[in-house]
């Protein structure tokens, strides 16, 4: 059950790598970019789930919202000469680090409550 | 494990669908990055990867380029050696030494000239117009009249040499600006620069010396022609052979087959 995400994460890399998909080279910045921020949507919504906090309208609106914001920081970023992609990098890379290190420590905890219990 | 109360479950399954468009996003990024990769035969995008790409490329060039000088002299010692032989060969032989000649693919000596051509090295004064700021380098333009004027003057065979590379002037040569620096046969060259022409040195430094010409103009920025030109009369001067691929010279022309026009 808990290995559902990574199971999906296998198929969908499967299917688009066993395809004949190519995306033009031109967008390859934002296509990384969107795998950056899915990333963190994924990892957040994780960490929201095991909180018992977890609601699908956050959930889906700001994986949709941040991809957004991303490559569209990143296109402005590109007119005007300045790496604003880089904005969004550290953020959500900031991020993806801060749940992580959340979503380590519960597990931690309930191992360590699963051993006094023995 | 033990299936999980499905109320507090149902986020599994919308994680999962996400994971499922971030495998599909991670997958078109990465083979979007590999293809770029193949393609360019670069092996990364990221700029110091590309900055060390372009320099070993230079170096391959550089390479190559010398290849195609040994491998031509090589084929003249073949020529020669089979032109002993016998006349009828020699002769063909001596008419391929001619035409060679005039092609430019056999290097030459003789008198001559050089014409050194630098950018100016002092201090641009800071009160100078941005108009005139382009009067302190040298430009292709210097090069093409310079050149122009040396064939127009009886010169035989022209060669420009710069620290890295000397192109010598065929019928193909072309001398343009690209960015910042001057592209003779297609190769990178920067001042400064040393053009050599073989012919009567006399007549070839009076012809850039002479009134209203190129050394007499040069410039609206007064006393820079001193600074930036030199000419000197040479009693021996070495032209060196074009050293470019000759292979790709001739895509689109062909010789016109003479009985079949009539």
């Amino acid at each position: 059950m808990v290995l559902l995400p990574l199971i999906g994460l296998i198929g969908g890399f499967a299917a688009i790598y066993l395809l004949d998909v190519t995306v033009p080279a031109a967008y390859a910045s934002y296509l990384s970019l969107a795998t950056l921020a899915g990333l963190d949507a994924i990892i957040g919504g994780i960490r929201s789930g095991i909180e018992e906090k977890f609601q699908t309208d956050i959930f889906i609106s700001g994986f949709l919202a941040n991809t957004l914001l991303a490559v569209l920081l990143a296109y402005i970023g590109e007119q005007v000469g300045v790496d604003l992609f880089l904005a969004a990098v550290v953020v959500i890379g900031g991020r993806i680090f801060l749940n992580v290190s959340l979503i380590r420590r519960y597990w931690l905890t309930k191992i360590a409550l699963a051993k006094k219990e023995q | 494990m033990a299936p999980l109360d499905p109320k507090r479950s149902g986020w599994i399954w919308q994680v999962t669908i996400l994971s499922l468009i971030l495998g599909m996003l991670l997958a078109a990024a990465l083979k979007t990055q590999w293809s770029v990769r193949r393609i360019s035969g670069i092996p990364t995008t990221r700029f110091s990867g590309l900055a060390q790409a372009l320099l070993d490329e230079k170096d391959k060039n550089k390479l190559l380029r010398n290849e195609i000088t040994d491998l031509r002299a090589k084929i003249d010692d073949y020529q020669q050696a089979r032109g002993k032989k016998t006349t009828e060969v020699g002769l063909i032989t001596e008419e391929l030494q001619r035409v060679k000649l005039l092609a430019g693919l056999m290097p030459v000596e003789g008198k001559g000239v050089e014409v050194t051509l630098q950018d100016y090295l002092g201090r641009i004064p800071a009160d100078t117009l941005a108009v005139l700021k382009d009067d302190y380098i040298v430009h292709d333009m210097d090069i093409r009249d310079i050149v122009n004027e040396l064939f127009a003057n009886g010169a035989e065979a022209i060669s420009i040499r710069d620290l890295d590379t000397e192109q010598r002037i065929i019928a193909s040569t072309a001398v343009r600006c690209v960015g910042g620096s001057i592209q003779i046969n297609h190769v990178d060259m920067a001042s400064p620069f040393v053009i050599t022409a073989v012919g009567p040195p006399n007549t070839l430094e009076s012809g850039l010396r002479m009134p209203n010409g190129i050394l007499d103009n040069w410039r609206a920025t007064k006393g820079l022609a001193s600074q930036m030109v030199k000419v000197k009369r040479r009693d021996h001067v070495v032209v060196s052979a074009y050293s470019g691929s000759t292979s790709s010279l001739f895509l689109y022309a062909a010789p016109v087959d003479s009985e079949r026009k009539h």
